[in-house]
């Protein structure tokens, strides 16, 4: 009995069990699911340091570490602790290292894959702080504001060197050396066009047909007279024909040979241009010493622009994506995934990335600065604004007060405009490098400075000026290498200078565009140094534009050699047409 | 190596019905195809766990088609800006793109969306093909690969016996 029981209970057990589900496996995905779940707890913070790490550096161009990432579910959010990104010009610094930064999220839109951000606080930012590499640190030991104010070496340069700086610029090397290239080219383009010419306008053959011509109307005929008349305007009107095109043809030579002529004549006069070039560029000119400010200044401004450009720059993918167009929809690169994301329009459009608005504070050797970015976005376009900053500071170590503010507008990536505005007040400068030179160190020992820095790039135009002013001054010129001659006697009178010097001001602009800009720099030091060495200077000034003017002329004279060479070949070839086109005159006198 | 061989084999000689071990392939090709935590390949997981899909066919197509899925992703991707991109798809691709399950999804991720269309097109053919594969196998090739050297040697393995005893093990084969 028992055991027909558990047969029928058998039976039925077996006929219960589905064929197609197996339930036992919706407690293994669970479990599954669960441990998954798990372990991205156990391990989302090392996942999120390392995503963080990985896409920071590929971005930036140079490592980006962080000791610690902090994920939180509720709230949404995330802490980071110890962000340092290095500067890619300076691979012992970093450019930028935060203590802090933590951020709340919004969940349903983080769900979306858009990190929207209300409030983000960026604590403890310190600027350039060197790095640790195998043991060594590499550390300049200046402040960005010396670094600022560091100023180039001053050397009045030889000619030697001045010369081969400018050696690839050279404006009548380039004219000469492309006009003798041309007179070849001409020559041989002249000399085929001129066998074309001979083989067209056959000076035997017309000769020929006037000879058989003439023996035609021997007789005195009507039929003879009437035939040979028609010959003999076939005969004028191939010859006329042949004058036609060979004066045409040289028409167009003479005005290739006076081109070429013209830049061998002209040559002098643009070498002297060359001369008066470099001599104003590198040369203490007369004329009221103006490059001196440029040679001092010009340098080291130059190069914080251009480095202030290239950060822009680095900084273009985190405020404004890149965006392709695929059949009028928008295209953009995930940062860290495989393809393209492709965007359709939105009822509530958000950008993928904003952090409406983050506290930061900065911590320089002067002291603590504060600070409010704003609409910080990859997508300015969606959000329909752009980006501000401002940052400032009063009673500051050495430093009264300081402010930093801008925008960067890329709301319209065709219209786009950055402005940024820069200004220091009471800044007790001391011991400052001005000049790094071998010859003639200057240092400003001690000083009052003031520093507005203003610029703009608008649509890749660039637009800056920048304004410096030292009071209570005192400079110290170094004892640097003893140079001999008139460098030597210019390094003292300049030392002289310099010494009694007590304030001084320096106005710099730049316009152009960001790889292509031009600088004028203007400075109170101009007056003091034309008044000390204005004299040397001249001196100097003759000797140096004579070896300069020789040794443009001597690189200049092996084209202008090659460019005589292939006018006169040219000018035979003109010779030639003269010729054939006399040859056929002659034969319509006949 | 090893014990994708005992697994190959295990798979191919068991006493699975062909159509269970070709749809574990067809839903491994989707999965090897795509990215592993994209949410429908969580609905795959479900399905290849919750109903009687060869798990072993599963597990070793998603490892086998894995490298051909990262070989093809270039193609996923023109396909899936084709798609995203067609005109007259943008209105059901906007609707997708406004609810939150979808950009879960990531749908709008051109290698996403080709790689999954791919897999989705693929799946009814490879699944008659792989059926015809296992039948093929079973009926010519089977023998004649019982009576190899190495297959032999494997067999005798204590690891493969101890996995043949596991057989069967909660429906799990």
């Amino acid at each position: 009995m028992t055991g027909q029981a558990d047969k029928e209970r058998g039976g039925a057990g077996a006929r219960k069990r589905s064929k197609v589900v197996r339930w036992q496996g919706l407690l293994i995905f669970v479990v599954l699911g669960a441990l998954v779940a798990g372990l991205w707890l156990l391990f989302v913070d090392r996942y999120a340091e390392r995503a963080i790490e990985s896409a920071g550096t590929s971005i930036v161009g140079a490592k980006v570490e962080l000791d610690q990432a902090d994920v939180s579910l509720s709230p949404l959010g995330l802490t980071l602790v110890g962000l340092k990104v290095t500067n890619p010009d300076a691979p012992m610094t970093n450019a930028f290292e935060a203590g802090r930064i933590a951020f709340r999220m919004d969940g349903p839109n983080a769900l979306r894959r858009k990190i929207i951000i209300e409030e983000m606080s960026v604590e403890d930012v310190r600027l350039n702080t060197p790095r640790k590499t195998s043991g060594a640190v590499a550390s300049t030991g200046k402040t960005p504001l010396e670094q600022l104010a560091e100023l180039p070496s001053f050397v009045i340069p030889n000619v030697q060197e001045a010369f081969e700086k400018e050696k690839a610029d050279l404006r009548s090397l380039k004219l000469v050396a492309g006009a003798a290239a041309d007179a070849e080219t001409a020559r041989t383009r002249w000399e085929e066009k001129l066998r074309e010419l001979e083989a067209a306008a056959d000076i035997e053959k017309y000769k020929k047909r006037y000879a058989e011509f003439k023996a035609k109307t021997g007789k005195v005929t009507v039929g003879n007279l009437i035939g040979g008349s028609a010959d003999l305007i076939a005969l004028q009107k191939a010859v006329k024909a042949d004058i036609q095109t060979v004066t045409e043809a040289k028409k167009l030579f003479t005005a290739d040979f006076s081109a070429l002529q013209k830049v061998a004549a002209d040559a002098p006069a643009t070498i002297r241009d060359d001369t008066r070039r470099i001599i104003d560029k590198y040369s203490l000119t007369p004329a009221g010493l103006t490059n001196i400010s440029r040679m001092l200044f010009g340098p080291k401004i130059a190069s914080s622009v251009r480095s202030a450009l290239q950060w822009n720059e680095r900084l273009t993918p985190f405020i404004e994506r890149v965006k392709e167009k695929v059949n009028g929809k928008d295209v953009v690169k995930p940062v860290r995934a495989e393809g393209r994301n492709v965007r359709f329009r939105e009822d509530r459009p958000l950008p993928d990335f904003l952090a409406r608005l983050a506290k930061v504070s900065i911590s320089l050797p002067q002291g603590s600065f504060a600070g409010r970015v704003e609409n910080m976005t990859s997508d300015p376009d969606i959000l329909g604004q752009p980006l501000k900053f401002a940052f400032s500071a009063e009673k500051l170590k050495g430093l009264r007060s300081a402010s930093l503010e801008g925008t960067f507008d890329r709301v319209d990536p065709a219209a786009r405009k950055d402005v940024l505005n820069l200004r220091l007040r009471g800044y007790e400068a001391r011991d400052v490098k001005l000049v790094a030179s071998k010859s003639l160190p200057v240092d400003l020992a001690e000083g009052l400075a003031d520093l507005d820095v203003s610029a703009s790039l608008e649509k890749g135009s660039l637009t800056a000026r920048i304004t410096a002013g030292v009071r209570s001054a005192r400079l110290l010129v170094g004892k640097g290498e003893e140079r001999q001659g008139l460098a030597g006697r210019v390094d003292g009178a300049i030392r002289s200078a310099l010494a009694g010097v007590t304030s001084l001001s320096l106005t710099a602009e730049i316009t152009g565009t960001t790889e292509d800009f031009e600088l004028k720099v203007r400075s109170d030091l101009d007056e003091v140094l034309k008044s000390a060495v204005g004299g040397l200077v001249r001196d100097q000034l003759a000797g140096f534009e004579g070896d300069i003017q020789k040794a443009i002329a001597g690189e200049v004279d092996g084209p202008l050699g090659k460019l005589g060479a292939g006018l006169k070949g040219l000018e035979a070839v003109g010779l030639d047409l003269d010729t054939l086109n006399k040859k056929l005159a002659d034969l319509l006198k006949k | 190596m090893i014990q994708s061989v005992i697994k190959i084999l295990k798979v191919l000689n068991s006493e699975t019905h062909p159509a269970q071990i070709s749809l574990g392939l067809c839903f491994s090709v989707i999965v090897a195809f795509t990215p592993k935590f994209s949410l429908h390949n969580i609905v795959i997981y479900f399905l290849i766990l919750f109903f009687r899909i060869n798990l072993s066919a599963f597990l070793l197509g998603s490892f086998l088609f894995m490298g051909v899925g990262a070989l093809l992703d270039p193609l996923f991707h023109r396909i899936g800006l084709a798609l995203l991109t067609m005109p007259w798809l943008e209105r059901l691709w906007t609707a997708f793109y406004n609810a939150t399950m979808w950009r879960v999804e990531n749908f709008n991720n051109t290698v996403v969306m080709g790689s999954l269309v791919s897999g989705l097109v693929l799946f009814a053919p490879l699944y008659f093909l792989f059926n015809r594969a296992v039948l093929y196998y079973r009926k010519n090739v089977y023998a004649h690969v019982q009576n190899l050297k190495i297959v032999k040697a494997i067999k005798a393995n204590n690891f493969y016996q101890r996995y043949q005893s596991l057989k069967d093990w909660g429906g799990l084969s």
